[in-house]
């Protein structure tokens, strides 16, 4: 039986909720239940939409009560001061056991550039923290930088794989730093595509849970004519790999 | 059929009938996997047994060399294909359905007016709709907005014996999901289908909770999108094993054998 861990779940309250998704925590536990993903990576809506920090404090807070989730933080560059700086970041991280950091540039308005995050990404770098951003967050030629200018942190490009083959295979195929997140791998055979040319290793299992759905993620991966290894790393063991070299 | 779907195996012992697919390749993504043999693939690590397509190219190009396409391929695959004819009102018209209802497996027509930027009630289909009437051929519409399935609608009134799939709209915004569902409610021969590859858990319980299972067709827009996404909603969703047969293929028996 094949494990999944999900690397793209946003947990939490937002202002527009779509008729019968899930909301409370509840809600959330009967999902993954029903859809067998034993292990979520969520951040926090909080932290995207009102305090970066109220909201990485509940992601941990929901961590520490539920085993299946793994907190990720939302974080930005110190550039204002609203923030925590590059170092002070990781020792908080540490002390949460928090593994993994996600950017929405476009959202909170800040550049991904050297200029602005550099200090961020070279302790990033420094630690091998994997950076996820959604496609819709981020330029595919601001991204190609950030690839290039810190070649030994992994960035997880999620919500990509719709009609955007041709932005992502030259940069997957140019960027071993560049990981690939599946719950908009949607059009046919997408992931058999993917994998024929790459291989396996640069796709994480992801469900875009709750604006996208668990239970088509898990079918794209269980019903993919790929070998049950392939499966496996995709579903599970990529994002543990990924997690198990972070140095903090 | 869960524990079958976890174990990664066709779901052969269901009758899946997908009403709503699409052959052949377009611009806007990589054209692999989007032909006969690519689309069998996919319906055979399913168990998808039948589905209804209509042509990339006639919707987006050559309408004759699109429909001849989903032609040949129903005669090849008699037993997997079936087809729906699309029509343009801005090219000639006058034998496009005929000439392309030529084989048993064509079940009906195809409108996608958003496309042709023009109304789905205008007066430049109704040759179509008349023969879809005349004939009691299902009419598969392209409906993302309430506008639209409101049009829709007024088609449904007037060409009684037809029979409109709206597709897209249960799952769209909130304002197309109330028009669609009181659609569905006030009209026998409405009908309404699952596709919408990217939306999220729990919106096909919210639209069955509210009008029931028997007039809803399961759709993937296969190959467009990828059928799995849609039967991973259907198959692991909270509804019973006997609503999501329905949806997968019976209630498509019904409306279209």
């Amino acid at each position: 039986m094949i494990s999944f861990f999900d690397a793209n779940c946003m947990y939490g309250n937002r202002s527009a909720v779509r008729e019968g998704s899930v909301v409370t925590e509840s809600e959330y536990e009967e999902l993954f239940t029903r859809a067998r993903i034993d292990k979520v990576l969520a951040y926090h809506s909080d932290a995207v939409s009102t305090d970066l920090i109220a909201g990485n404090k509940l992601v941990c807070d929901l961590q520490e009560k539920n085993s299946r989730y793994s907190a990720q933080w939302c974080v930005m560059p110190n550039v204002t001061g609203e923030f925590f700086s590059s170092d002070e970041l990781i020792g908080k991280m540490r002390e949460k056991s928090v593994k993994s950091v996600r950017i929405f540039p476009s959202a909170l308005s800040f550049s991904v550039m050297p200029y602005s995050c550099g200090e961020l990404f070279s302790e990033l770098e420094k630690y091998r923290i994997p950076l996820f951003v959604d496609h819709s967050q981020v330029t595919y030629p601001d991204l190609h930088q950030v690839l290039v200018a810190y070649p030994d942190m992994p960035v997880v490009l999620c919500g990509a794989g719709y009609r955007t083959e041709r932005q992502i295979y030259p940069l997957v195929s140019k960027c071993p730093n560049l990981y690939i997140e599946t719950s908009l791998f949607v059009a046919n055979n997408s992931i058999e595509m993917f994998v024929d040319r790459f291989g396996a290793e640069r796709l994480l299992f992801g469900t875009g849970v709750p604006n996208n759905s668990a239970c088509g993620a898990v079918a794209t991966i269980l019903y993919a004519c790929i070998s049950e290894e392939d499966k496996e790393k995709i579903a599970e063991k990529n994002l543990d790999g990924l997690l198990g070299e972070v140095r903090i | 059929m869960t524990e079958q779907f976890f174990n990664g195996t066709p779901l052969n012992d269901v009758f899946i009938f997908d009403a709503h697919g699409h052959l052949g390749a377009t611009n806007f993504k990589t054209g692999e996997n989007v032909e006969t043999q690519g689309i069998l693939k996919t319906m055979n690590a399913l168990g998808v047994d039948k589905i209804a397509l209509s042509s990339a190219s006639a919707l987006y190009g050559d309408i004759g060399r699109g429909n001849k396409e989903v032609l040949d391929a129903v005669a090849a695959y008699p037993d997997r294909f079936y087809g729906y004819v699309m029509v343009n009102p801005y090219y000639p018209q006058e034998d496009m359905l005929s000439r392309f209802m030529t084989h048993e497996n064509m079940l009906g027509i195809k409108i996608h007016a958003a496309c042709h930027k023009i109304a789905i009630d205008d007066e430049s289909y109704s040759f179509a709709y008349e023969f879809a009437d005349k004939k009691g051929l299902p009419v598969l519409i392209h409906t993302w907005s309430s506008a639209e399935v409101n049009m829709a609608v007024k088609v449904a009134k007037r060409y009684k014996n037809l029979k409109i799939i709206l597709a897209h709209c249960l799952f769209t915004d909130y304002s197309a999901k109330i028009s669609a569902i009181e659609a569905l409610k006030e009209n026998d021969n409405i009908y309404a289908d699952t596709t919408l590859s990217t939306t999220y858990d729990g919106a096909l319980e919210w639209v069955v909770d509210r009008i029931g299972t028997e007039k809803i067709l399961y759709g993937s827009d296969m190959a467009f999108f990828d059928s799995r996404q849609e039967i991973g909603r259907i198959v692991l969703s909270k509804l019973t094993d006997s609503q999501k047969e329905k949806i997968l293929g019976l209630n498509a028996k019904e409306l279209f054998f």
